[in-house]
């Protein structure tokens, strides 16, 4: 055996394409992986019938996909069509080269055939079998592809993993401890997620750790664990790029099949016509016909057994380019030195359609070249005691190493329309969760749609500007239904029929894969189920109260805020946030919220006025998300205009008390600030349903200088509640 | 422990006071009981769930419910509370068909990174605050000048003020997104969406989360080696790095 290890990853991956309607040109992408790479990937698994240490991981939608009758069936139907198109072909007296090469098609479609009616059209039950019996090991993905630094809340993210943990499960009747997470990419904080959802390993690409903080002593010669304890393989980009790599790999050689060129477009219309698309639209058949033979259009005959000998090449070049690669680490112990090689499956067999037979072939040749073979998970159990801890930030294997794919000009549309549904899905659960089955079934299809939008496939395909429509409808297409569904939610028009039909449009996912519950946040459940109902409350906005108390004003406040208290009302006060006193505190029915400014550090008192009305209307905007509000009272100059705008969107009351105005504070005062504060406060007297001013000011002597109408009384003493009959008043004298 | 938990909760006491009763931190006990219901299904209580009540969020999220202002103003108790009608989600276009929302009138600003050198901020400011502005500034919000602010608060605390460097900039009217950069990778950054006042002050309305900017090259021993190893050997209670993804709580401010 030579020193150190390899490690082989293969990702499989789709979007949900699966529509109920026929022909949609989408849906040719399932057929093309099943053909291409998912079968030929199982005959190399069945040829060699021995643990080849493979790591194969597939997404749900992958798995939903194979397990849906109706894709099953079509695809059936697609193996019948491209053979009849392939006795066609020979009976229409093609060259010799092509016809050797129609021959070599017709085997091969025969032989998918055969294969997938062995395994009853469901290959999961083929890859669970090889799994089951040992050759190959398994790992799924998140529930649709998300691209997880991009998710805002960590409740989208553990729902992502947690439902494509259970999708896989059901399918494959094990829970890995492992996943693949979409685009490799990874983010502070999304391994704490995967840890406490069972996950111990995961992929990145390698300069995840060469850029790691400390750099790991090993570099990308083994996995370190994140700072949450989750094992992160590197991919190494040398010996996976001989692989993947059109220009220093093998793929690009010229005695293998050219992907470009596709028999759909050498022949006439009217010949290919009934085996294209009923709308008049060209698609490549899959059946190709060249090789690559360099960049111009003129490619030359594909030959098979060209191809087969090259698959040999490249195959023992690979095991002596490893071997090397190996010997040069020799050296590193405590673990050994790894090389992992991640890919996404179907760049074998569809983009290099020799792959999966030279992945056969490197089997072979590693094992006779004494190179030991190894499973992420095997590894682990060896070698779990010998990885660094380091602290791994945001990147993927994509373009650039960062986001660049998945956040552009062209994509970024997306991203606050998931924001608001993540959001709204946390608050849906907080509040209806339990309520019903019917409800709690509606929940379940939410958080259905939501997944399905968020698929870092649609990000993907419109960075890549082909079918970019597609994506694009489909995005809005799941945002539409869970737009939908939320508003029957609210309108109580839920019913079973309503929830099949949404469940039909996409039947992605079966109800025990979703946990609602992973949208819950503790102290949500705490205010919607255990805080109880919230009594009507009055608003009140003050520059001083409890611990800030300057004046007179603060004093009449706290009199007044008490003795409605006293009465009977909830009072939630919002006053200056105060080094040293809490942020929040409560007595009884007072609830009292001191307040930080949108900035400490700014200079001009209307500057801070200003930040400090804004931060009112903010809080305030969350408070009615559950408190409901009678009245907002507001004291003093400093509070009139978040109390002026929260009274117009909540549609309520305006109450004033003015213990002094500007003009009477500073009779002899002119400029800039005089006349902001005097327009400030002139505007309360024209907008507040009752403005109370002080017992030692004359209405007459504020009438000089304002302009005032009925609503202005003098203060009421403070026995006497301001606002009205109330329905909660409780006799407490 | 658990048994103890349920079986105080089921003689009516509610979870504060069995977490005094028993000297235990209230979070325990809240989670002992959640657990204990969800294994064992048990169906919440009608009479102790609270109506839904979003009726105010309702009512600052649309303009389209017009009350005479009359009969808004009387008496409290004319206010109509209301079960929320409608997703946010749901909007119509000019012909009818759904479309995806222009905006959302709430106040949100948001970064993700987009590469070490640069991030993508997305942001929005509710109704109400464009009000309260223009009421204080006596200017309609289409004319006060809009600046975005850039901190570098690397192994600082945001909420403290200070920042290593800061950098602010004039933003065209009506931008709601920015692709920024150049920024520096390894740096942790907030991002503010704001004003500029008369006096040329910029006043902050709204700020991103903190967000680290990936390394881009091999840094040794980092400012991160240290808390990685303190967190690693249980030095620390909580880990002293960035998560990305936070917990969101949809009633953060409710207590």
């Amino acid at each position: 055996m030579k020193p150190g290890y390899f490690s082989l990853v293969l990702h499989a991956h789709l979007p949900y394409v699966r529509h109920e309607e026929k022909h949609r040109l989408e849906e040719r992408w399932v057929y093309e992986a099943i053909s291409e790479t998912y079968i030929p990937i199982l005959w190399q698994v069945d040829r060699l019938q021995k643990p080849l240490h493979w790591t194969v991981s597939i997404s749900p939608p992958v798995v939903e996909m194979l397990a849906d009758p109706l894709v099953q069936d079509r695809y059936v139907e697609h193996l019948d069509e491209m053979l009849e198109l392939i006795e066609i072909e020979l009976a229409e007296g093609r060259s010799e080269q092509e016809v050797e090469t129609l021959h070599f098609y017709r085997g091969r479609y025969n032989d998918l055939k055969t294969t997938f009616l062995h395994w009853e059209k469901n290959l999961n039950h083929a890859f669970r079998t090889y799994r089951e019996q040992g050759f190959i090991d398994m790992v799924t993905c998140t529930a649709t592809h998300g691209f997880n630094p991009h998710l805002f809340t960590e409740q989208a993210a553990r729902a992502e993993i947690r439902t494509g943990l259970n999708c896989f499960e059901r399918h494959y009747g094990f829970r890995p401890t492992g996943i693949w997470l979409p685009e490799c990419a990874y983010t502070p904080g999304v391994d704490r997620i995967l840890y406490e959802e069972g996950v111990r390993y995961t992929f990145v690409d390698e300069h995840a750790l060469l850029d790691a903080d400390p750099t790991p002593d090993k570099g990308i010669g083994a996995p370190v664990y994140s700072p949450h304890g989750v094992a992160l393989f590197p991919r190494d980009q040398i010996i996976s790029g001989k692989i993947w790599s059109s220009m220093i790999g093998y793929p690009g050689h010229p005695d293998y099949r050219e992907f470009y060129r596709d028999l759909a477009y050498d022949r006439d219309w009217a010949y290919i016509e009934k085996f294209m698309h009923p709308e008049g639209i060209r698609f490549d058949t899959g059946l190709k016909m060249h090789r690559i033979t360099g960049d111009s259009d003129e490619k030359d005959y594909y030959v098979r057994a060209w191809a087969e000998h090259q698959i040999d090449n490249h195959a023992f070049d690979f095991a002596q380019t490893l071997e090397g690669h190996l010997e040069a680490h020799g050296g590193q112990m405590f673990p050994p030195f790894l090389v992992t090689a991640p890919f996404d499956a179907e760049l074998f067999g569809h983009w290099w359609f020799e792959g999966p037979e030279f992945l056969g072939k490197v089997a072979e040749r590693l094992e006779e070249f004494g190179i030991e073979t190894i499973t992420p998970a095997l590894f682990l159990e060896r070698h779990f005691q010998d990885l660094e801890t380091v602290h791994v930030s945001m990147n993927t294997w994509g373009r650039k190493g960062y986001g660049d794919v998945w956040i552009n000009e062209r994509n970024e549309w997306m991203l606050r329309h998931l924001h608001m549904m993540e959001t709204q899905l946390v608050k849906d659960v907080a509040d209806y969760r339990h309520k019903s089955p019917l409800v709690d079934r509606a929940l379940i299809q939410l958080v259905r749609h939501y997944v399905l939008a968020v698929s870092s496939d649609w990000a993907f395909i419109l960075d890549g500007q082909t079918t970019a429509q597609y994506a694009a409808e489909r995005f809005r297409e799941h945002t539409r239904l869970f737009a939908e569904l939320e508003t029957a939610l609210y309108q109580d028009k839920l019913s079973d029929e309503l929830l099949a039909e949404h469940y039909r449009a996409y039947p992605f996912l079966d109800d025990v894969d979703v946990d609602i519950d992973t949208f819950l946040s503790p102290h949500d459940y705490y205010v919607t189920e255990e805080r109880g109902k919230e009594d009507e409350a009055i608003l009140v906005l003050t520059p001083e109260y409890t611990g800030n108390v300057v004046g007179d004003l603060g004093r009449r406040v706290i009199d007044e805020v008490e003795a409605r208290a006293a009465d009977g009302e909830t009072v939630y006060v919002l006053t200056p946030f105060k080094e040293g006193l809490p942020e929040y505190e409560r007595h009884n029915r007072i609830h009292v919220y001191r307040v930080r400014l949108t900035s400490p550090f700014l200079e001009h008192v209307m500057n801070q006025v200003a930040a400090q009305n804004v931060a009112y209307v903010k809080l305030a905007h969350e408070l009615v998300s559950k408190v409901p509000f009678k009245a907002i009272h507001q004291f003093d100059w400093m509070t009139i205009t978040a109390a002026r705008s929260l009274a117009k969107a909540l549609q309520v009351p305006l109450y004033s008390t003015m213990l002094s105005f500007e003009t009477t504070r500073n009779p002899h005062g002119h400029g800039g600030l005089f006349d902001a504060i005097h327009r400030i406060e002139s505007s309360i007297l024209a907008e507040a349903d009752t403005v109370f001013i002080c017992e030692q000011l004359s209405t007459e002597e504020v009438g000089m200088r304002y302009p005032i109408g009925d609503n202005v009384k003098t203060c009421l003493p403070l026995d006497a509640s301001p606002y009205g009959q109330k329905r909660l008043k409780k006799n407490t004298k | 422990m658990e048994e103890k938990i349920v079986s105080l909760k089921q003689q009516g006491l509610t979870l504060k006071q069995i977490a005094e009763q028993l000297d235990m931190p209230i979070g325990k006990v809240q989670y002992a009981w959640r657990k204990w219901r969800s294994q064992h299904g048990e169906p919440d209580k009608p009479a102790a769930a609270p109506k839904r009540k979003t009726e105010g969020k309702k009512s600052m999220t649309s303009n389209s419910k017009q009350v005479p202002a009359s009969s808004v103003k009387q008496v409290a108790s004319t206010l109509q509370h209301e079960e929320p009608t409608q997703s946010p989600l749901l909007d119509k276009g000019p012909e009818g068909f759904w479309k995806l929302p222009d905006r959302y009138d709430q106040d949100l600003m948001h970064a993700v990174v987009q590469s070490p050198n640069a991030v993508y901020v997305f942001w929005e400011v509710s109704d109400s605050v464009k009000e309260t502005l223009s009421m204080q500034f006596m200017r309609p919000w289409e004319d006060l000048p809009k600046a975005f602010r850039i901190l570098d608060i690397t192994l600082l605390d945001y909420a403290s003020g200070h920042a290593n460097r800061a950098y602010t900039f004039e933003l065209p009217e009506m931008t709601n997104s920015w692709f920024v950069r150049p920024l520096d990778p390894n740096t942790t950054y907030v991002f503010e969406f704001g004003i500029r006042t008369m006096e040329g002050e910029f006043l902050p309305l709204l700020a991103s989360s903190p967000i680290d900017t990936p390394r881009a090259e091999p840094t040794g021993h980092g400012r991160f080696a240290e808390p990685v190893r303190r967190w690693q050997y249980g030095e620390v209670e909580t880990p002293e790095l960035l998560d990305t993804l936070p917990k969101y709580s949809a009633y953060r401010f409710v207590r």
